[in-house]
């Protein structure tokens, strides 16, 4: 990879120094025909300048594949550790930001980056392959003119490193307040509850504000570009200048005075890419410095130290257990789980009861007290160790967009086509596993979803598995159905099933009621 | 480029004109540059001197093209700020718009476009837009100039533009299909990373290790989209090829000439110095391709969802009106089946349950009877006027619903419950406490999207929001989509109650026995599909 990058720098230098090449060897050439010497001479030049057109045009094509081609390979690492970084956070996302936001940001980031290498560095190597050979080439011919193209160069490349990310920092299109997407989110009720035109409303004075504040940094904007030409002038002019002299004692050869004189536009069209190179670094920037701290941020849960091997043993036991995320929500409580046994979880809306799911997997520290598999501590097991033995299934599992069939061998990649057909048939599904399921599940009903995760859970093969309120979205007879199910699935394996349903609990060997934190907690065993 | 963004929008409109005009006074200078440098040159040969006037001359034309390059900067980012904020009112004019039929675009699209989904419209409108006038003025403005001084080279440059314009579209056209066949891959290829990261959950629980396929995937990815990419970066070479050929032929032939005593070397040199800013534009154009690729993504999808049909019914419906659905289908767009609703009978008081299996349309029924999704087959009449001809705005003015998930605007909960309704803050704690909500504090400020309320909460404070619309009157319908779903059963048990208690006909949806009992009869939608054993 880091020769194909070398490659591909050289070649863009090449291309970039091929076009300055085309424009002063004309402009020798032409110089030189004044002169009129025999046709022979001119040869060099006529093949020089035929040589820089075609080199040129090769250069660019393959160092544009050679440096997407990277680009993209670094883009499949940058996604792999960006996915391992979520998956440390999951699923709570970073302190105050919703998971969602944080994945569709990250998605962005990844591809934003790439242009760091495509948009930034290719255009700066060859700028400054151009500078060098131009700046040496003219220099050898006038000291001084050289040192004023060098001149060009140097403040040219200077304020566009430093002024135009700060004037493109400005022009960044400013958001627009959250209770405008929020209105359109919310359409389909304001629309029925008829308070549309006011949102309607609050929303066109909205945009009309954001856009004047977007209006006004307008002028920031273009600045590098017209840097460029400004000092190419001033170069122009400054070449000149000590051309005059040098001239009028006749200390260089006529024909070079093009050249020199030409210098500057050359290098003006070398630079002029800076100009956008330098308008993206703040939006690469911004997404590199995103993603570190994604990568960088602590895990929601530790990791353990010395992880201890996974017990056989699936006894689940919580000693004084208080559930919550970043503040307490329940009063501690206490629980043996044995193998086989069937366990309901139940209590009020809103009180905990999903906590427990996570904090079974270790997807959740407890706020205080122990939670042991086998006897031994959570934190002292590996979370993808106690993972294939706790299995949750929660209210708003993920559906893939592919096929039925693939989105159930998540579970169990080996799995043949018969095995899915039990599971899903033991979570009331018949599905074609040729069918697509569509973006997030989108061509299933809310209870089709729900039943395909509750098969690709079925497919895990987990002792545990932790259901959190699976009869939700089902119609009676399914419903009860399905509880039948689960419930045939002990001894084989635990099942604690959460729900705030009396009548499914009801079935449940032994019923534990959460309580949240502001009401008495009453934990029966 | 697509012709509703121009029709639509003014800003494009203007940038148009304005990139025309800036294009011509930038030709003016280009040629001034040329000239005069050309001049210089001229002079320093033969007369072994630089004069300062022309040198003066030169460097103000340098000097206006920068004052040029920032001033067409600042109108095409000004003109991109003026066609997001256009493109942005539609899209919140259309969403809000009580008329739209049609199935509603997904919530995370419409967030996309009012975000930082229009944002390529800046590389669209403010950069590919202009450069596509100046590629259509500057370089036959160039051949009429160079034919003044020069016919040659004017035929030269004249001939190999469009010959340069014409390959390029060749080479497009043939590499199309190509490129269109795998940009479906390429597109599911691209949001699979988005999918995994955002099932990262259900993954680590399965166990799911997702580097390697992340890796395979990747690598797909990455063959596939280099394969496009030789495809599409074949016809900037050939636009590189053949302007730089180009402009090897006019300087040899300028050069021989000149050799030759038939052309002066100031002629010559403006030739060569004004003639590749005849081919600079077309490769500009073909590097901004990329950027104009997105932003007419973006245009389109905006678009797209401005097209939706009206609603033009004006019937009122009768008081208390029965309610008659006769073999109703509905399409719900592309992909999705369509739904068969099938028929229902709903007199004026009945506590309708209405049951079936998942998936069966349910929801659709409750969303036709707002007059939010037209018909595709069979007729749905309230008190004998059917649907697509009654007044929408008015009716739903005398129906309340209780979607799914129902929405929370940020604020606080009191608020949320007076949405659409008047009442006093007893009001709105008696709706509360009707709706099973007693806990919830009226005063207590929810977060946008009510991130901090569970689904069960949002619910209960849709119910409380129904029930103060009720009671405030002039309500004939009362709907309700899983109102119980999430809840308790003491408070499952208390709404029923409550919604009994209005003697409004009521449509449930449900799967819970306790509501189902509580209905005055349960309309089973869609077959009962045996069990699968």
């Amino acid at each position: 990879m880091r020769a194909r990058l070398a490659l591909g720098a050289v070649l863009a230098a090449v291309a970039q120094v091929a076009a300055t090449g085309l424009l002063l060897t004309s402009a020798w050439l032409i110089v030189r025909a004044a002169q009129q010497p025999p046709v022979l001479y001119l040869m060099i030049a006529i093949v020089g300048v035929r040589f820089f057109g075609v080199g040129r045009a090769a250069a660019v094509y393959t160092e544009r594949l050679l440096t997407h081609d990277v680009a993209l390979e670094t883009a499949i690492r940058t996604r792999i550790e960006v996915y391992a970084a979520v998956a440390r956070l999951a699923p709570h996302g970073l302190a105050g930001r919703r998971h969602g936001e944080v994945v569709q940001q990250a998605v962005e980031d990844v591809d934003t980056v790439q242009d760091r290498l495509l948009r930034i560095r290719l255009p700066w190597w060859s700028a400054l392959s151009v500078v060098v050979v131009l700046t040496t080439v003219v220099g050898v011919v006038e000291p001084a003119a050289g040192a004023v193209v060098a001149a060009q160069a140097l403040v040219t490349v200077l304020v566009l490193r430093i002024a135009v990310p700060r004037w493109s920092g400005a022009s960044v299109a400013s958001p627009l307040a959250p209770d405008v997407t929020e209105a359109a989110r919310n359409a389909a009720e304001l629309v029925a509850l008829g308070a549309a035109d006011a949102a309607v409303a609050t929303a066109r004075s909205e945009i009309a504000r954001t856009a004047r504040v977007d209006r006004r940094r307008a002028h920031a904007g273009g600045g590098g570009s017209a840097v460029v030409l400004v000092l190419t002038a001033a170069s122009v002019a400054g070449t000149a200048a000590v051309l005059g002299p040098v001239l009028a004692a006749g200390t260089i050869a006529p024909l070079l005075v093009g050249v020199v004189l030409l210098a500057p536009l050359a290098l003006a069209e070398a630079l002029d890419p800076l100009a956008d190179a330098e308008r993206r670094r703040p939006v690469v920037a911004a997404a590199e410095r995103r993603l570190r701290d994604l990568v960088d941020a602590a895990p929601a849960v530790a990791p353990a130290v010395d992880p201890a091997p996974r017990p056989d043993d699936p006894t689940i036991e919580l000693d004084a257990v208080t559930l919550g995320w970043a503040t307490d929500l329940t009063t501690p409580m206490s629980l043996t789980v044995r193998p086989g046994e069937v366990v309901g979880i139940g209590g009020p809306s809103g009180s905990g009861k999903s906590t427990l799911a996570l904090t079974l997997a270790r997807m959740v520290a407890p706020r205080r007290g122990t939670v042991r598999l086998g006897g031994v501590d959570l934190t002292e097991l590996r979370a993808e160790d106690v993972r294939s033995v706790v299995g949750v299934l929660g209210q708003d599992e993920a559906v893939f967009d592919t096929t039925v069939r693939e989105n159930l061998r998540i579970a169990r990649p080996a799995a043949g086509d018969d095995e899915l057909v039990a599971a899903m048939a033991r979570a009331g599904l018949a599905l074609d596993l040729e069918r697509g399921v569509g973006e997030r599940g989108s061509h299933l009903s809310g209870g089709e979803r729900q039943r395909l995760a509750l098969a690709r859970l079925l497919l895990g093969g987990h002792r545990v598995l932790v259901l959190d309120e699976p009869t939700e979205h089902l119609d009676g007879p399914l419903a009860r159905a399905l509880v039948e199910d689960v419930l045939a699935l002990a001894p084989e394996h635990t099942v604690v099933l959460i729900s705030h349903d009396p009548a499914v609990l009801e079935r449940c060997g032994r019923q534990v009621v959460v309580e949240r934190l502001d009401a008495r907690s009453t934990v029966v065993a | 480029m697509d012709p509703r963004l121009l029709q639509r929008s003014r800003g494009v409109r203007s940038s148009l004109v304005a990139g025309v005009a800036l294009a011509l006074v930038g030709v003016l200078l280009l040629v001034g540059q040329a000239w005069w440098l050309a001049r210089l040159v001229d002079q320093a040969f033969a007369e072994q001197r630089l004069d300062p006037t022309v040198l003066l001359l030169a460097v103000t034309c340098v000097g206006g093209r920068a004052v040029l390059a920032w001033g067409s900067a600042v109108v095409a980012a000004r003109a991109a700020v003026t066609v997001r904020a256009e493109l942005r009112e539609a899209v919140v004019a259309e969403v809000l718009d009580p008329r739209r039929l049609g199935p509603r675009p997904s919530s995370a699209r419409v967030t996309t476009l009012l975000g930082a989904g229009l944002d390529p419209l800046d590389g669209y409108v403010g950069r590919f837009l202009p450069q596509l006038v100046v590629t259509a003025t500057v370089p036959p403005l160039v051949v009429v100039v160079l034919l003044l001084v020069d016919p040659l080279s004017a035929l030269i440059v004249g001939l190999t533009v469009p010959l340069v314009v014409g390959f390029l579209v060749l080479v497009g056209l043939a590499t199309q299909d190509r490129m269109s066949a795998r940009w479906g891959e390429l597109s599911r290829l691209g949001r699979h990373f988005s999918d995994l990261v955002g099932g990262v959950r259900t993954l680590l629980v399965l166990g799911s290790r997702q580097e390697r396929g992340l890796r395979v995937t990747g690598e797909r990815h990455r063959r596939a989209t280099m394969d496009a990419l030789r495809s599409a970066f074949l016809s900037s070479l050939v636009l590189e090829l053949f302007s730089t050929l180009s402009m090897a032929i006019v300087a040899v032939a300028t050069g021989l000439r000149i050799v030759d005593g038939g052309l002066s070397l100031q002629t010559g040199l403006f030739v060569l110095l004004l003639a590749p800013e005849a081919y600079l534009p077309v490769r500009r154009l073909g590097a901004q391709f990329h950027d104009s690729e997105a932003g007419v993504a973006a245009a389109r999808e905006a678009l797209d969802l401005l097209d939706a049909p009206r609603h033009h019914g004006d019937r009122g419906v009768p008081a208390s009106p029965a309610i008659v659905v006769d073999g109703v289908r509905v399409d719900r767009g592309v992909g999705a089946p369509e739904v068969v609703v099938g028929d229902a009978v709903v007199l004026p008081g009945e506590l309708v349950a209405v049951a079936g299996p998942s998936g069966v349309g349910k929801s659709t029924l409750l969303d036709t009877l707002l007059g939010f999704v037209p018909l595709s087959a069979g007729a749905l009449t309230l008190g004998g006027v059917p649907v697509d001809e009654v007044d929408v705005v008015a009716w739903r003015r005398r129906v309340a619903w209780v979607p799914q998930l129902p929405a929370v605007p940020a604020g606080t909960i009191g608020d949320a419950v007076l949405l659409g309704a008047g009442g006093s803050r007893d009001d709105v704690v008696q709706a509360l406490a009707d709706a099973g909500a007693e806990d919830l504090d009226p005063d207590r400020v929810v977060r946008e999207d009510a991130g901090d309320l569970s689904a069960g909460e949002r619910r209960r404070v849709a119910i409380a929001r129904a029930l103060l619309r009720v009671r405030a009157g002039g309500v004939d319908l009362l709907l309700l989509d899983e109102p119980t779903a999430g809840l308790d059963a003491a408070r499952e048990q208390r709404v029923i109650e409550t919604v009994r208690g209005l003697g409004v006909t009521t449509l449930v949806v449900a799967h819970h026995p306790a509501v189902l009992h509580a209905a005055d009869r349960v309309l089973e939608l869609g077959r009962v599909p045996e069990p699968v054993r």
